[in-house]
């Protein structure tokens, strides 16, 4: 990994005897999109709370840029962002208005040409001039996208940006926030629900339980983790010549109708597998392969049995 | 402490006042009507060549001070809260204290700006001029300005503390002042058994040197001096107690979940 932007060791954090955060450690390195997820509770939210000084932790040290925090407060938050569908600017002023505030706290020096850029950029100029509180949810989320970016950050944290927005619109965030990563080289620190969104955006995932660090991998790596893929065949003719293939090759295998047989394998075992059907005469008329996605590993987080696999 | 973002704070405060029907309200028509009702009533007194009418029309006039400077503190920060914009004023280099002093300054200007449209109206009912106080106008507002600040101060603290559960005491914990602070009449007209309490608050001695400079042309500098003591230890203490409970806040988690 490049040069880290943040470093968090050993973060924890006890309300009285519940320890919602247990000695966590990571980093997140330059340009690159890091997931933090896992179920309701697991210590998402705080986590990212003591990352911006909203919460003090009970133990452990953060640092940006290699500079402890909450100690350079200013210097460090002058070149960080936070968005969140939970967080909103002031809804009784205009959004131009709120942001030539943010502007001012920042201290951006081409205050109206960044406000304009990335206004143009979220394709929302039409909005400068109404109130906060009038705009839809996905509206109002593209603000906070660009109130997150007029600092120019080195590092953004994104607490479920997509929460609440019908899938169509969260998926044009999703492509907004990717091409903005590409046009301003950002680092991204990301919590989601959604595991459609952390695969497509995300270069490496933490996954966190009971307030720790259960798996840290990429995308891809931890699918591969959580078991194998389904094939699931559809054929012409007898059960009996399939059954015998496949109790010849060891394979787990169910037939949930009678033409349909679903085969448990490793990926790359697919091509073999349905070479041995056409040597056995079995004639294959549809094939559809589920592979393991984020989803069964959040699953299998939520349901502990991840830790065992 | 950056000047320039306190002077966002302020730019804030403006542009949220350009768009809030309720700080209109509370700014100008709230002290415009009670000075217009407690005008009237001065004049009903006037008949009976007591001073009272006009001591309560002039404590009417300097209560804007305190209520206004402390409502600034208070509300100022319930806004943002209701709005779930508190928290990431923060994530931004602002700093409490900047935000806090942001208030106080948008505090002082409101509350002269109520004190203005009062002594108008209160020229114009009653032919009272404020400026006949002369200078020592000056120093009184100043002093009840630093009282109104550690009250707002306090009221933030109770909000940090209980979350806005406790949101009705941005508004209503200064008029548990108005009864002790001998606004309206003197610190003589209360029980003795709890006159103790008007003597704790610097409110009571600046009211009290100001009905006696109405009426006898004398400044009472050692009250005065009093005010200002007591004035800085109420600062200094809703200072403390601010900077304990924001500290047990962001503790807790309970700064974090201000905004629900």
């Amino acid at each position: 990994m490049n040069t880290p932007i943040l470093e968090v060791h050993e973060l924890t954090k006890k309300f009285n005897a519940f320890v919602a955060v247990d000695h966590i450690s990571f980093s997140v390195g330059e340009g690159e999109i890091v997931g933090l997820l896992g179920p309701n509770g697991a210590g998402k939210t705080t986590t990212i709370q003591m990352l911006l000084d909203l919460m003090t932790p009970t133990s452990g040290t953060i640092s940006y840029f290699s500079k402890p925090f909450p100690k350079e407060r200013e210097y460090i938050l002058s070149r960080i962002n936070f968005a969140s569908a939970y967080s909103h600017v002031q809804s009784r002023m205009t959004v131009g208005e709120n942001l030539i505030i943010y502007a001012g706290l920042y201290e951006i020096p081409d205050a109206k040409e960044r406000i304009n850029e990335l206004l143009s950029l979220l394709e929302i100029e039409d909005l400068k001039h109404k109130l906060f509180w009038h705009l839809s949810s996905g509206q109002k989320t593209r603000v906070i996208l660009v109130k997150s970016l007029l600092n120019r950050p080195k590092l953004l944290l994104m607490d479920e940006p997509t929460a609440s927005l019908d899938p169509d619109i969260a998926n044009k965030i999703i492509e907004l926030i990717q091409l903005l990563q590409q046009k301003e080289h950002i680092s991204i620190l990301f919590t989601s629900h959604n595991m459609g969104e952390v695969e497509q955006l995300c270069d490496r995932v933490m996954f966190l339980s009971h307030g720790k660090i259960v798996a840290e991998d990429t995308p891809l790596e931890l699918t591969k983790r959580v078991g194998n893929s389904h094939l699931i065949l559809t054929f012409d003719g007898e059960q009996t010549p399939v059954r015998t293939f496949l109790i010849s090759e060891n394979l787990v295998f169910t037939f949930p109708r009678e033409h349909v047989v679903e085969i448990s394998l490793v990926e790359t075992d697919i091509p073999k597998i349905l070479f041995g059907f056409r040597k056995h005469k079995v004639w294959i008329t549809d094939v559809n392969v589920e592979k393991p996605d984020l989803e069964d590993v959040f699953l299998s987080i939520a349901g502990g049995t991840y830790e065992n696999l | 402490m950056r000047t320039y973002r306190i002077k966002i704070v302020l730019l804030h405060t403006w542009y949220h006042f350009l768009h809030s029907m309720e700080t209109w309200v509370d700014v100008f028509w709230n002290p415009a009507v009670q000075i217009w009702v407690y005008a009237l009533i001065a004049l009903s007194f006037k008949q009976t060549d007591s001073p009272q009418g006009l001591f309560v029309m002039i404590g009417m006039i300097f209560w804007n001070a305190i209520w206004v400077g402390e409502y600034a503190i208070a509300v100022g920060a319930l806004w943002e809260i209701w709005a779930q914009s508190f928290s990431g004023l923060f994530i931004s280099p602002l700093s409490m204290t900047e935000f806090i002093v942001g208030q106080m300054i948008s505090g002082t200007i409101k509350s002269l700006l109520a004190i203005i449209v009062s002594a108008v109206i209160a020229f114009v009912l009653y032919n009272f001029s404020l400026l006949s106080i002369g200078w020592m106008n000056v120093i009184y507002i100043l002093e009840l300005l630093v009282f109104s600040w550690a009250v707002g101060i306090l009221s933030l603290s109770l909000i940090f503390r209980y979350s806005t559960q406790v949101q009705s005491l941005s508004w209503a914990l200064v008029f548990l002042i108005q009864p002790f602070g001998a606004v309206f009449y003197p610190v003589s007209v209360l029980p003795v058994q709890i006159r103790w309490i008007s003597y704790g608050l610097p409110a009571t001695y600046i009211f009290e040197t100001i009905r006696k400079q109405i009426t006898t042309g004398i400044i009472d500098w050692q009250a005065l001096g009093i005010a200002t003591i007591l004035n800085g230890v109420w600062f200094i203490l809703a200072c403390l107690i601010f900077q304990y409970t924001y500290r047990q806040a962001k503790k807790s988690g309970a700064f974090a979940r201000l905004e629900g």
